[in-house]
């Protein structure tokens, strides 16, 4: 894979046994432009789709849309965003009661975040090297093919809400899969630590990543990728 | 009553919420507005986490660092009981202050017997107040949409779903512009109740442990892991403990089993600190009390069992903390003294709001012990039910249990303080015949006075595969 312009779909999906909630489901695309100067803009458009058919409000969508400058390094660490969340009904209208627009900028040890509304601004310490786990996915292309590391450690902000701290990534090489007669080789990362089960990314030839597995029921699977222009 | 299609298009999509609350509950509720400076509440609800895995409550292997701050600047009881250890029952009666025989909610999936016992949605949405429910509900036959103004999101698995619920919530928060009336909010948590898919997925133990570099990290199981007080009842031996899930785990697969519930409960502790947050940055804080508790815990691996369903204090004795600068007298206390039920709930916010609470209620209000103005008379017991089979008594004064399940000749006498882990059954000992005949007496003058439901089918159906020896199924 080269350095360029990219967007990369995924589709979000849960395990969850219970029938009524089987249809929950939802999307992630991740638009990354490169600017100068090391830094990547992520144009992050992520939701988790109800499907209850009990209520209006009840089967719409969980909305994230967020515009991040990130570092061209090992983590694509955030540099600052600016978030919007929302719920919508099943008809797409916005419930303007559960809007969160924020902003934030990554300092050395410390992210500070502001709203849109009435919330006071916050701080929030971090202890290592600093990702989230949309950038995370920008990241791992280039882990092994640029950085050539084996591991990375850092405190993961899921969502741009939920920091995980202390996590570690390893590489856990390549495993060929059988597939339809074919043998498919699949890069693997692992990724473990406090505040969140074992995770599985699963990179293809083209360091794609076209998997990742967290806990028994949920996953993300890639469905589209579009590679843009050649860039730096 | 169910609200159809038909309802919604009448009503149209924008207020359909208000509109049917009002009209739901005008014929149950009385009309009375809330004190001036009544507070805003906010009842954040997990499911399934046990009071001992906890870090403040002395377990060093689970990180939870924001549930330990509510404890340190708040107050928790150690001496909190759910009505009934499963899910849905729990929070009927959580909701409604009775027990579930008398809801009727005797399983997951068993709707409330009686649309008129009110629920606090409609009670506090009657009474003026702008409520809000987000995530897991669980409560059979009744629909959020019909109890609360604002139901944005519902619930699916935690670890999908938490942070889209808790984020949302913040959004409420953050929002929020007409400050004219308080609010009600309810926050429902999955997790860790994820740990019941990580079991189904997880029922096999493969030749070789999958995740070699945490091997040395697994956590100890509890100290009664593989103590069995006999005797014990046939719903415990053959229903509860021989599960499927877990027949084929060795010792070391129960500690893997421990270790993955512990990252649900980091998982959703994060949660609940964002939420916190979100809340001393709003204008509300002040005016804002909180309470916390779980609908039932999990066995992790007590009396080697996990889930829940049967009555001992794995599951039974639940978190339940009160935390809110402006109502927590002394910050940092425990309060182990008192017995509290997940029923007390609703009374405790009616307190607090100066509005009548139903006629007929459960609960009590904890307001005097938040305030740490000892009552001059508090309960003495507390009763716990399961399935419509089994039931519970916990004595106070003498920290002595009682366990019975129907039918079943084999009873459980429990001396609490000096076997908190439920090691020894002391039932058929003569030197403790008079805590038994005492627990005894308490649990049927508790139960001459509940108005119980008549047993829906689907329970009767239920009760009857729990009797033969098979365990209660989630599609009942």
């Amino acid at each position: 894979m080269k350095h360029g312009n990219l967007t990369m779909s995924w589709s979000r999906w849960s395990r969850d046994p219970s029938k009524a909630f089987r249809g929950n489901a939802g999307r992630l695309k991740i638009k990354t432009r490169h600017l100068k100067k090391g830094f990547s803009t992520l144009n992050v458009d992520w939701c988790c789709r109800q499907r209850t058919k009990h209520h209006p409000a009840m089967d719409g969508e969980q909305v994230q849309k967020a515009q991040m400058v990130v570092a061209k390094d090992s983590c694509r660490t955030p540099v600052g965003w600016n978030m919007s969340a929302f719920a919508t009904t099943h008809a797409g209208t916005v419930l303007d009661y559960t809007r969160l627009d924020e902003s934030a900028a990554v300092q050395p040890g410390r992210i500070d975040f502001s709203t849109a509304g009435s919330l006071a601004p916050r701080s929030v310490e971090y202890t290592s090297a600093l990702t989230t786990n949309w950038s995370l996915l920008a990241a791992l292309p280039w882990m092994r093919e640029k950085y050539k590391l084996n591991e990375l450690r850092f405190d993961l902000l899921e969502d741009l809400c939920f920091l995980r701290r202390g996590l570690h990534l390893t590489d856990e090489g390549r495993h060929d899969f059988q597939l339809g007669g074919k043998s498919v080789p699949l890069y693997g990362y692992k990724m473990m630590g406090a505040g969140i089960q074992p995770t599985w990314f699963w990179l293809d030839e083209g360091h794609r990543p076209l998997l990742m597995i967290t806990g028994p029921v949920y996953s993300l699977y890639l469905t589209d990728l579009q590679q843009e222009v050649a860039g730096s | 009553m169910k609200n159809t299609r038909r309802d919604f298009l009448k009503i149209g999509a924008a207020g359909t919420a208000a509109g049917l609350v009002a009209r739901r509950a005008a014929a149950a509720i009385p009309q009375q507005a809330p004190a001036a400076d009544a507070p805003n509440f906010l009842f954040i609800n997990v499911d399934q986490w046990s009071l001992d895995c906890i870090g403040a409550n002395g377990n060093p292997h689970v990180k939870t660092p924001n549930v330990d701050r509510m404890i340190r600047e708040g107050l928790q009881f150690k001496q909190a009981y759910t009505a009934n250890p499963v899910c849905g029952p729990a929070r009927a009666a959580w909701f409604t202050s009775r027990a579930p025989s008398e809801t009727g909610c005797l399983f997951n999936g068993i709707p409330i017997g009686s649309e008129t016992i009110p629920d606090f949605g409609q009670w506090f949405s009657q009474a003026g107040y702008e409520t809000v429910h987000m995530g897991k509900w669980h409560f059979a036959g009744r629909e959020q949409y019909n109890s609360f103004e604002k139901v944005p999101v519902g619930s699916a698995m935690g670890e999908h779903l938490d942070p889209c619920v808790a984020r949302t919530m913040a959004g409420f928060m953050d929002a929020r512009v007409d400050n004219s009336r308080p609010f009600l909010a309810v926050l429902g948590l999955h997790n860790p109740h994820d740990c019941c898919e990580w079991w189904t997925y997880n029922a096999q133990v493969p030749s070789e442990f999958p995740l070699p570099d945490i091997e040395a990290d697994l956590p100890p199981m509890p100290p009664n892991f593989d103590v069995f007080p006999e005797p014990e009842p046939f719903n415990v031996r053959k229903v509860y403990r021989p599960l499927d899930r877990a027949k084929n785990w060795d010792k070391q697969w129960w500690q893997f089993y421990l270790w993955s519930y512990y990252r649900y409960i980091e998982m959703v502790d994060e949660e609940i600190g964002y939420i916190l947050d979100a809340l001393n940055r709003s204008p509300h804080r002040d005016s804002t009390l909180v309470v916390l508790t779980a609908d039932h815990g999990d066995g992790h691996g007590c009396h080697t069992m996990n889930g829940k369903q049967y009555l001992y204090e794995d599951v039974c004795n639940v978190p339940f903390v009160v935390y809110g600068p402006g109502f927590v007298r002394q910050s940092g206390r425990e309060d182990a003294d008192h017995l509290v039920s997940t029923m007390d709930i609703f009374p405790t916010l009616c307190d607090y709001a100066g509005i009548r609470p139903p006629q007929i209620i459960r609960g009590e209000s904890i307001r005097p012990l938040i305030e740490n103005i000892r009552p001059a008379k508090w309960r003495d017991f507390v009763r716990v039910e399961t399935i419509g089979t089994g039931r519970m008594v916990r004595d106070s004064r003498y920290n002595f249990k009682y366990i019975e399940y129907h039918g079943d000749p084999v009873v459980q006498l429990f001396d609490l303080q000096n076997d908190p882990w439920e090691t020894r059954n002391l039932a058929s000992e003569p030197e403790y015949a008079p805590q038994l005949k005492k627990l005894r007496a308490d649990l049927a003058a508790y139960e001459a006075q509940l108005e119980t439901a008549p047993v829906h089918p689907k329970a009767q159906k239920l009760i009857a595969r729990e009797m033969s020896g098979l365990s209660a199924a989630e599609d009942i």
